[in-house]
């Protein structure tokens, strides 16, 4: 009896290891090539990948880049026209019409000069958007922008789930194509050597585009020769892994609705971990409890 | 049209800054606070060209300027405060006479010789010529006249009138 049962223990047992390597090996497959799929890659290759730097201090409210990025995007007209100062009442955030929008905030040095602060995709050195994306619609390209593709999106949102500045925008005038709306940092313009509308656009330079590394040593100096006028805080350098676009404040930059909560490693770091389970859980759990299933079921037959 | 539109903006570039009136006569009583230039022609009032695609030209009063300002170095960087410091005789004409007297403005150079008109590169931290422009500007002009940085519409009490092109695309 006893060794009858032994030798049953010692076939589950030899089975459930056969089992769990089967799983290994196919838990080891998915994950090696989600861990492709996501941008979760060292970007010291593409030292030349360009940004942008937004310089909160000179910003004066004009609403130029919204026309500007309206008209180079070819979005339709606002229903509010862009020299109307009511769209500072409500805070905003860019939308499938408005991939760029201003928003106004009391400056407290000084109350005759509101701050204004520019929302639009921050092109994340290795984006959260990207890695949530169960088609791979994004792409980080080596260029700098996060590039979204429409024909492969089938409409789930989780990037905008995933987006720590609550960017992407759902169009939601058409309920077949689904289609995801995002600033692509003007991708068509700079492949033709133009400039980005914005940065083009504004008349106060507070847009600024060009070599990410130039316009860090561009903010360090900024900050470093007139540290009365700005904090030493550059917003996008080493946030969620680097961003491209980068912002330099004379206030902390909580006070402008930035997320200052953000961590320095990646988004996709942290979810990695839980990510990778999933394959492996899916694979073992199944055969686990078909296991525990069939042993139970054995038992009951032979009583 | 596109063409006629572009032919013009690069025309209006080219002389984004033509002096129009002010060659020979000097600014007279109006200057209180920075003495006129002895050999120097102050300009009185500028026209501003260069964004004449979406605004019509500029005119910036530079008499009224001199007089409300403390000094020249107010609006023109040129005179080393904290900007990039040029040799001497690369604004003023140093001859004879200019030892004999104090040395006097002879000759400013134009925004535009540095700031160029086209984006520049960010590498080079100076600004382009549209950004040098408004920022002399937005430096007193910010929040208090012409309510430049609280509304948007301030651009256009202050100095912009839209251009023509602006206004076609207005229009239904």
């Amino acid at each position: 009896m006893k060794e009858e049962g032994n030798g049953k223990n010692k076939g589950a047992v030899s089975r459930r290891e056969l089992l769990q390597a089967m799983a290994v090996v196919g838990g080891a497959t998915l994950i090696g090539s989600s861990t492709e799929a996501f941008a979760d890659r060292k970007l010291s290759g593409w030292p030349d990948r360009r940004g942008m730097l937004t310089d909160l201090t000179e910003c004066v409210g004009c609403r130029t880049c919204e026309k500007a990025c309206n008209q180079a995007n070819r979005l339709p007209e606002p229903e509010v026209p862009f020299d109307e100062k009511s769209v500072f009442d409500n805070k905003r955030r860019p939308t499938a019409s408005a991939y760029t929008v201003v928003n106004r905030y009391d400056n407290p040095k000084s109350s005759g000069q509101p701050l204004y602060r520019k929302v639009q995709c921050n092109h994340c050195n290795e984006p959260g958007c990207a890695s949530a994306c169960p088609v791979k619609a994004y792409t980080k390209t080596p260029e700098g922008p996060v590039l979204y593709n429409a024909d492969v999106c089938f409409g789930c949102r989780y990037c905008m789930v995933a987006c720590p500045f609550m960017v992407p925008a759902y169009d939601y005038e058409s309920a077949l194509e689904p289609r995801i709306v995002k600033c692509t940092m003007c991708h068509g313009r700079v492949a033709n050597g133009g400039i980005p509308a914005c940065a083009e656009a504004c008349p106060a330079g507070a847009v600024t585009f060009g070599k990410r590394s130039d316009l860090v040593a561009l903010a360090r100096n900024k900050v470093r020769n007139n540290p009365d006028r700005y904090l030493d805080h550059i917003y996008g350098e080493y946030e969620v892994g680097g961003t491209s676009w980068m912002y330099i404040s004379g206030v902390p930059f909580g006070q402008v609705d930035f997320p200052t909560t953000l961590p320095e490693k990646p988004l996709v770091e942290q979810a990695k971990g839980f990510l990778s389970a999933v394959p492996l859980v899916l694979t073992i759990w199944p055969a686990l409890l078909t296991m525990c299933y069939a042993a139970t079921q054995n038992k009951e037959d032979k009583e | 049209m596109k063409k006629v539109i572009i032919a013009i903006s690069a025309l209006a570039i080219l002389f984004g800054v033509s002096p129009v009136t002010g060659a020979g006569s000097g600014p007279g009583g109006t200057a209180k606070a920075v003495p006129p230039p002895a050999g120097g022609k102050m300009p009185q009032v500028i026209v501003l060209g260069s964004i004449a695609k979406t605004y019509d030209p500029v005119k910036f009063n530079h008499a009224s300027h001199v007089s409300n300002a403390s000094g020249c170095a107010d609006c023109h960087h040129q005179h080393g405060n904290g900007q990039q410091s040029l040799a001497c005789g690369e604004c003023h004409a140093i001859d004879a006479s200019a030892f004999k007297k104090s040395v006097r403005l002879a000759k400013m150079r134009p925004c535009g010789e540095c700031h160029s008109a086209s984006y520049p590169a960010a590498d080079s931290g100076r600004p382009g010529l549209k950004v040098a422009y408004h920022r002399a500007c937005f430096k007193c002009h910010r929040g208090d006249v012409g309510s430049v940085g609280q509304d948007p519409k301030g651009c256009v009490e202050m100095c912009h009138v839209p251009g023509a092109q602006a206004k076609l695309e207005k229009k239904p």
